[in-house]
């Protein structure tokens, strides 16, 4: 027989984990993340994208401020490593592009394995690309202007809106088109996630070793969401006759922080290094001593991406990245630059007509040898 | 088969049996639905002769309508979008009965889940949200106002769907 003392005792205890636990059921937190992305995604904004990429070479900065009147009017400022690399705006059908470093133009080229992929449209129907190209040249080419940070309208050359998720695009590949997707992205991470959770400093669960991010300021009304993600798979496990390798999802560390019912910030880090140990069981494989963790996540990353590119699977990234939303359901106003010269973007990667995408896949590849090209001898 | 041929069909096809199936209340058809024959031509007051350049044209949609038996629907018009005689785009308004419950997200979205080759999705253009879907070459737009459905279908290969999209957005059925 249990002593009314020891049940008393668990009682308490029971008692205290309930309320120490920092949340309901995790589908009231999913719920609540859910609802607040959906009220959040029909409302104009502002926001500062951040992120850091790893790989065997450092650290890569990028930043996007972006500015969204709705989902075919925005403008984008691009930042690679702390310059001031592009400007983008798009107003319906029209895109203007000008690059304020154009030693970077090279990273947004169009590339030869999308030679079917245009812009614009309002799904962009894969299928549908015109044989007409945009019509006979007349002026100078976007790559005659892009060079000289000269701002280039194309009329109809927006990205594609549909027909172009980011599941069919690498993460990272295109940083404009990667800061609009955010929010879709945080729903999309939601159904990969093992669960999700109100953050509670209190919870028995919490390891604030493991938490990569800010806490919410007390008294700031921010409500923040933790995405736990799912264990990695073991080395026996497969799929469709592959070994089921990790994906991002295993990796995943992601908050989103929720204010009156609308997402004011995301943050995301693909965290590896801090599965190692797991890694290594699982694989039955040890690591250098002598490197440190965040060395040794590089290795490991670029190994297992070695496994997945070989599957016909995207490559993981090794990246964080901060998401900063402002001027919720503001007046924020897109217009379009003024001074610009009128030419094919389609040389640009998920930009231009998809009828144009041939020819701006000839031309990128031109460009982008001439930007290889070692400068002229001085005469 | 001519392109406006092919919309014609498609579209008819999305007004009638679409909408019937997405109503998913077979139970309620015989007093819920409006027989074919009764659905009613309607007339988009206020929609201009030109439309960003494009001739608008509308198409005689009763006979297709007339030979479905029953639907969800009570009122439509179609309208071509031409420039050059070449169909550029299709403006369809579709009202509903009073048996439909348009209101509801849930109606609405399964009647929009029955349209396009793709799966829709939401977008955001001046304040209202557009579903957006693909077709066989061509970009579907779908949209609610009131009783209303209005559906906007441009060939793949012209230049300003959203231009024009968003001209559609400001007409009031």
């Amino acid at each position: 027989m249990i002593p009314a003392r020891t049940k008393v005792l668990a009682v308490m205890l029971v008692v205290a984990a309930l309320g120490l636990s920092g949340c309901g059921p995790s589908t009231d937190a999913e719920k609540r993340v859910r609802a607040a992305l959906k009220a959040t995604e029909r409302l104009s904004r502002s926001y500062l994208y951040s992120e850091t990429f790893t790989d065997k070479a450092g650290s890569h900065d990028t930043t996007v401020l972006g500015f969204v009147e709705d989902d075919f009017r925005y403008k984008a400022h691009v930042t690679v490593g702390g310059r001031p690399t592009l400007d983008e705006s798009v107003n319906d059908d029209a895109l203007a592009v000008r690059f304020l470093d154009p030693a970077r133009i090279g990273d947004f080229l169009r590339r030869p394995t999308k030679q079917d992929k245009g812009g614009s449209g309002l799904g962009a129907d894969k299928t549908a690309a015109s044989p007409v190209a945009t019509k006979a040249k007349t002026g100078p080419t976007a790559a005659e202007l892009l060079p000289t940070h000269r701002w280039v309208l194309d009329p109809a050359g927006a990205p594609a809106v549909v027909g172009t998720p980011s599941g069919d695009r690498l993460v990272g590949a295109d940083p404009v088109l990667d800061s609009l997707d955010v929010l879709a992205y945080v729903e999309r991470s939601i159904g990969e996630a093992d669960r999700i959770v109100e953050f509670s400093e209190d919870s028995l669960e919490y390891k604030k070793a493991e938490d990569p991010f800010e806490h919410p300021k007390k008294g700031s009304g921010v409500v923040r969401y933790d995405f736990e993600a799912p264990k990695l798979p073991k080395a026996s496990q497969t799929a469709n006759g592959n070994q089921v390798t990790p994906d991002a999802r295993h990796f995943r560390k992601m908050s989103v922080y929720v204010k009156d019912g609308r997402v004011v910030q995301v943050a995301e880090k693909i965290d590896v290094a801090a599965r190692l140990k797991d890694l290594a069981e699982i694989y039955d494989t040890k690591f250098p001593a002598d490197r440190s963790k965040d060395q040794l996540a590089v290795i490991a990353i670029d190994a297992l991406n070695a496994i997945r590119q070989g599957q016909g699977q995207q490559p993981v990234r090794l990246r964080s990245m901060e998401f900063k939303l402002a001027d919720l359901g503001g007046s924020v106003k897109v217009d379009m630059p003024t001074d610009t010269t009128t030419a094919s973007l389609a040389l640009l990667e998920n930009r231009g007509r998809a009828a144009d995408a041939a020819v701006g896949a000839v031309e990128a590849a031109a460009l982008a040898a001439t930007l290889a090209a070692p400068p002229p001898p001085p005469s | 088969m001519s392109p406006l041929r092919v919309v014609l069909s498609l579209l008819a096809g999305l007004a009638v049996a679409g909408l019937l199936s997405a109503c998913g209340r077979s139970d309620a058809f015989p007093s819920a639905a409006t027989p074919g024959k009764a659905v009613q031509a309607l007339d988009l007051a206020g929609l201009p002769s030109d439309l960003l350049g494009l001739a608008v044209k509308k198409e005689d949609v009763a006979e297709p309508v007339s030979k479905v038996p029953a639907t969800f629907i009570d009122g439509l018009a179609l309208y071509s979008l031409r420039h050059n005689e070449l169909v550029q785009a299709t403006l369809q308004v579709t009202r509903f009965n009073h048996s439909a419950d348009v209101g509801s997200e849930k109606f609405r979205l399964s009647v929009v889940n029955q349209i396009g080759s793709s799966t829709p999705r939401p977008f955001r253009l001046g304040g209202r949200t557009v579903y957006l879907t693909t077709g066989t070459k061509q970009s579907i737009a779908v949209w609610f106002s009131g009783r209303y459905m209005l559906l906007l279908a441009s060939r793949a290969d012209y230049d300003e769907p959203r231009t024009l999209l968003r001209k559609a957005l400001e007409l009031q059925p």
